[in-house]
């Protein structure tokens, strides 16, 4: 019976090894080699790091702005990530509870912002910023963070959540007085900040990590955002700087992944129960 | 609830609106049209490097142009990355607020001269002898007597080797070789092997390591052209697979997959951390070796069976046709390429002036490199290089040609086949 | 008097309710249709990029397109690598949850290493594999094959290698999202249907294929559609691993519009392309919403 249950357990733990291979490994490989020098990085892996060379970390502020870069990100993505929340919830909750004209038209036009590439709009998009005097600057990158794809997908799951919450809530508040922005304020919000928070995660990570439209949008080095700046560690003719590259991108995804296992449980709670189906 | 409070609501909204989208554009720190402040005159300069030593010194050329003129002039450097730097100049260039100055590379010359971005320079450049610059250098920059950019940089490449590598292996240097008149492709290709067998580590890394793809003209064209080959000339003649280019892609091709003494595609080995005992550089790049940890040498391209053909890489400055203050920035151009800047400039980038190519100083003038490696190398090599060859429609027929390269990069590539459909992809553009 | 009362309101509704989307529909159609339309109009042009210009040529571009080899090949690549990842992805992270969902020890923990990729930026991500994948035996990957004698082959610069390499490498980005995704409707299926379905007999095998995938049915249609539409969005993978190469096998149609664009300076060409890139989403779209109904339908 016992061996049994014994040999049962193998291939659970085989696959566990080799998740925990596939999914850990190039992180534990880029950590590693973040504190190595150029030369080591190539060669046979090992796996701990040989030069111990944390001036790796020092140098990446020398050779590009790289703490600006850092301050655009978080500017981007802090702006991006609010105003998207607050709008999708604004529209989320019209759509879930309110009646008026149009409204499954306009429902089903915000699906198709959903699924469109932004590949598809980038051309005129580009041309459109630079007529407004907004190229190279980080505005573009802000406005579609709020009113591009992510900004439907959020407004959907707000949709999604809202249509669960019962009348009675409101009901009640409007016997209590309040007018609709009241209502909208004092009892939706907070009674969605579960989702809200999922929306404002997954939305702050997406606008985090967006590599064509600053590719596009920017040009001077200052504005360039993180994805931008990962890719620039490069000497003047082009040749890549492993070393440096490496120790940009630890930094660059590490408060990602602090904030990630911390919530975690939230995250994957707010996931799993999205009721996306 | 009564209509009243609806117009609140509604207001309420709008002003929210208002206030989200006007929010962001309290970021647009860009383009603002503001008006000139009767102070110094801005000027917006691009380049491809970011070097401080190297901004420093063009900026000290601002500075003393501004002195000449007697007025201030308050310059930034914008560098914007070699990998997309023909994209985004041009992007920034369409738009009303492109920088003033900038370098323009060789390959992209007839397509930015086509597009009307850069302004004549004739009259900008009267003052500094222009009967100075090399009419070879000025060729590519010139298009029916006007001149459109100016060169800085005539600048050669040549071998970088690493002395200790070649010591452990037993081997003479390539200079050595080269004294003794025997530095040739087969004994490049001996080298390399015995290098990687002996020591191994790879014995040659193509240039910048970007052989395979982005510089594949670069690394091609010195086997292809001392063997007697070429690629396609100005008046029409496709050559990349004649017999003579043939064989000189095939000598490469065989050191890559047989001798497997080539850095390959992907491997991301570099000379400049010692992983290489070859490769190909500029004089530029020996800034790079400051704090090496291994003693190095150049040497001129090895010689074909037709003699040396090195390759000359060529950069150029030029004026923005649409910029706030043309003529000043054409001037501006003129003085950053007379005489005293480009012999203070020599040591990094080799000079399009006859008077300081043929200096004294100019052979002295890298702390780095002995004078007879400066004669050896550069300067007898700006006399017999050429340029790769450029068109109007570079970007396509790179892009195109690109594709059907990528099929060499294997163990049983057929050379002859593959270097036939570049032909045709050349013939077609080229016509 | 009831009625205009009535009519009051719904007026007064709808006014709130528009007002409530307003601000993401003015965004929306700024930033989303205005573009959408200049994309028709600059597809119908021959606009340059760097020379400035824009000519109105019809459907040239449009019959540029059928004659290109290069689109025929963008298409065929965004088809392959859907088809890739797609399958792989929901393969996977269906089995994964299933297998996961159990609440064993490790559980919490694999959870948390699977959507680890997810939040990395796909730069990033790619960053990494470019440097593990490399040939010959200077990358990890490679190294580690030879372990057990494998000579790995140049993953990122040989014709097939290179598309595996990127779907496989995009499929260990997103898989986590869709395992939590799944673990989530997993939880929710209700268990005295399997429970009965078990003490009936029911093996292993069918109990999977004939209970619990059709109750799973909805959330798989869902993630499936949301798949095969993310899966369009390669741009950085592809960009910073294999440029569309080797010999443009990897030159999906996403990266293919951005070539032209920005490389080529050819926005008009761009705009044809981006414009049947759109009609493609579009009919994916009309499919996701008509199945939906359907399998709704079905479920009711």
């Amino acid at each position: 019976m016992k061996t049994n249950t014994h040999l049962k357990q193998i291939p659970y733990w085989l696959l566990m090894l080799i998740l925990t291979v596939l999914f850990v490994y190039p992180f534990w490989w880029m950590v590693v080699n973040s504190l190595n020098v150029s030369a080591e990085i190539f060669g046979a892996p090992k796996l701990l790091p040989t030069s111990w060379a944390f001036s790796n970390y020092r140098d990446i502020f020398t050779v590009q702005p790289f703490a600006r870069h850092y301050a655009n990100t978080l500017a981007v993505a802090l702006l991006g990530t609010f105003g998207n929340v607050l709008l999708s919830a604004l529209a989320g909750y019209a759509f879930a509870r309110m009646h008026f004209p149009f409204r499954n038209a306009a429902f089903l036009l915000l699906l198709t912002a959903l699924m469109m590439p932004i590949e598809v709009t980038i051309i005129p998009l580009f041309f459109q910023m630079r007529s407004w005097g907004a190229h190279d600057t980080l505005t573009p990158l802000i406005l579609l963070a709020i009113f591009g794809s992510q900004g439907a997908f959020s407004t959907f799951m707000l949709r999604q959540f809202y249509v669960t919450v019962p009348n009675e809530l409101e009901e009640a508040a409007r016997i209590d007085g309040l007018n609709p922005l009241g209502i909208f304020v004092r009892i939706m919000l907070p009674v969605a900040v579960p989702v809200l928070s999922s929306v404002a995660i997954l939305a702050f990570i997406a606008v985090w990590n967006t590599y064509l439209e600053p590719l596009v949008f920017l040009s001077s080095l200052e504005k360039f955002t993180l994805p931008l700046s990962l890719t620039n560690f490069n000497d003047t003719y082009g040749l890549p700087q492993w070393h440096l590259q490496l120790a940009a991108t630890t930094l660059s995804i590490l408060p990602i992944m602090v904030v990630y296992l911390i919530f975690q449980q939230k995250v994957s709670d707010s996931m799993v129960n999205s009721g996306l189906k | 609830m009564n209509l009243k409070h609806t117009k609140g609501v509604v207001r309420a909204l709008a002003l929210l609106l208002v206030l989200v989208l006007s929010m962001p554009m309290a970021f647009s720190q860009g383009t603002a049209e503001t008006k000139a402040p009767a102070g110094p005159v801005p000027m917006t300069i691009a380049t491809w490097t970011s070097n401080p030593d190297q901004i420093a010194l063009l900026d000290s050329f601002v500075q003393g142009f501004a002195k000449e003129k007697g007025i201030e002039i308050k310059a930034t450097f914008e560098s914007i990355p070699f990998a997309e730097y023909n994209t985004k100049l041009s992007l920034e260039l369409q738009g009303s607020s492109g920088p003033d100055l900038f370098w323009v590379l060789e390959t992209a010359a007839p397509a930015f001269i086509q597009s009307g971005l850069l302004a004549k320079l004739n009259d900008g450049m009267k003052a500094y002898d222009p009967a100075d610059i090399s009419a070879d250098a000025l060729q590519l920059w010139s298009k029916g007597g006007d001149v459109y950019a100016i060169p800085f940089s005539t600048s050669p490449f040549f071998i970088l080797y690493n002395k200790d590598l070649f010591a452990k292996a037993g081997l003479n240097t390539p200079e050595q070789y080269a004294a003794e008149g025997t530095w040739n492709w087969d004994t490049f290709r001996t080298v390399s092997k015995t290098i990687k067998d002996k020591t191994g580590v790879w014995g040659f890394q193509t240039v910048d390591g970007q052989g395979y793809d982005a510089r594949i003209l670069h690394n091609l064209a010195p086997m292809v052209r001392s063997y007697g080959g070429d690629f396609w000339t100005d008046d029409g003649k496709v050559l990349i697979n004649s017999a003579e280019s043939v064989a000189a892609v095939t000598l490469f091709h065989t050191m890559v997959y047989k001798d497997a003494s080539v850095v390959p595609p992907g491997n991301q080995s570099d000379f400049f951390a010692g992983n290489a005992a070859m490769t190909v550089g500029q004089i530029s790049r020996v800034s790079k070796l400051n704090d090496s940890a291994f003693a190095w040498g150049l040497a001129p391209m090895p010689a074909g069976p037709k003699g040396e053909s090195p390759v000359i890489g060529q950069a150029a400055i030029g004026a923005n046709s649409k910029g706030r203050n043309v003529e000043l920035a054409s001037e501006l151009v003129g003085y950053m390429t007379n005489k005293s800047s480009v012999a203070a400039m020599a040591g990094i980038w080799p000079p399009a002036r006859k008077s300081v190519l043929e200096s004294e100083a100019f052979l002295a003038s890298n702390k780095s490199v002995t004078k007879e490696q400066m004669q050896r190398a550069v300067a007898d090599s700006i006399k017999s290089g050429r340029v790769l060859p450029s068109h109007v429609k570079y970007p396509q027929i790179e892009v195109e040609s690109k594709m059907v390269f990528d099929k060499l990069w294997n163990a049983n590539a057929n050379v002859k086949a593959i270097l036939d459909e570049v032909a045709a992809i050349y013939a077609k553009h080229t016509k | 008097m009831r009625m205009q009362t009535l009519k009051a309101s719904h007026r007064r509704e709808a006014v709130i309710g528009w007002a409530f989307i307003a601000p993401q529909m003015a965004g929306f159609i700024i930033f989303v249709l205005l573009p959408l339309a200049s994309v028709f109009v600059y597809s119908m042009q021959e606009k340059n990029l760097l020379f400035g210009t824009s000519l109105f040529t019809g459907l040239e571009n449009f019959r540029l397109l059928a004659k290109d080899p290069l689109f025929a090949k963008s298409l065929v690549n965004t088809l392959i690598f859907s088809a890739g990842v797609v399958p792989l992805n929901l393969v996977f992270s269906l089995l994964l949850a299933l297998y996961l969902g159990g609440g064993r020890t490790g559980t919490r923990f694999v959870r948390g290493i699977i959507f680890l990729p997810v939040v990395t930026s796909g730069v990033a991500w790619a960053i990494v594999w470019k440097y593990l994948l490399q040939g010959g035996d200077a990358g990890p990957v490679n190294a580690f094959l030879s372990f057990f004698g494998i000579t790995g082959p140049n993953w990122l610069f040989e014709k097939g290698w290179a598309m595996s390499s990127v779907i496989v490498t995009r499929v260990m980005k997103n898989l986590g999202m869709n395992v939590l995704i799944f673990m989530g409707a997993v939880l929710n299926m209700p268990g005295d249907v399997i429970e009965a379905a078990r003490i009936d007999g029911a093996k292993r095998f069918t109990l999977f294929f004939k209970i619990k995938l059709p109750l799973l049915m909805p959330t798989v249609m869902m993630v499936t559609i949301v798949t095969i539409i993310g899966s369009m969005r390669v741009f950085d993978t592809i960009k910073l691993m294999t440029d569309g190469g080797p010999e443009g096998s990897t030159m999906v149609m996403v990266y293919y519009i951005y070539h032209q664009a920005f490389r080529m300076f050819d926005t008009g060409f761009a705009s044809a392309l981006a414009v049947v890139l759109f009609l493609i989403v579009l009919l994916l779209t009309v499919i996701q919403w008509v199945t939906r109904k359907r399998i709704s339908y079905y479920e009711n």
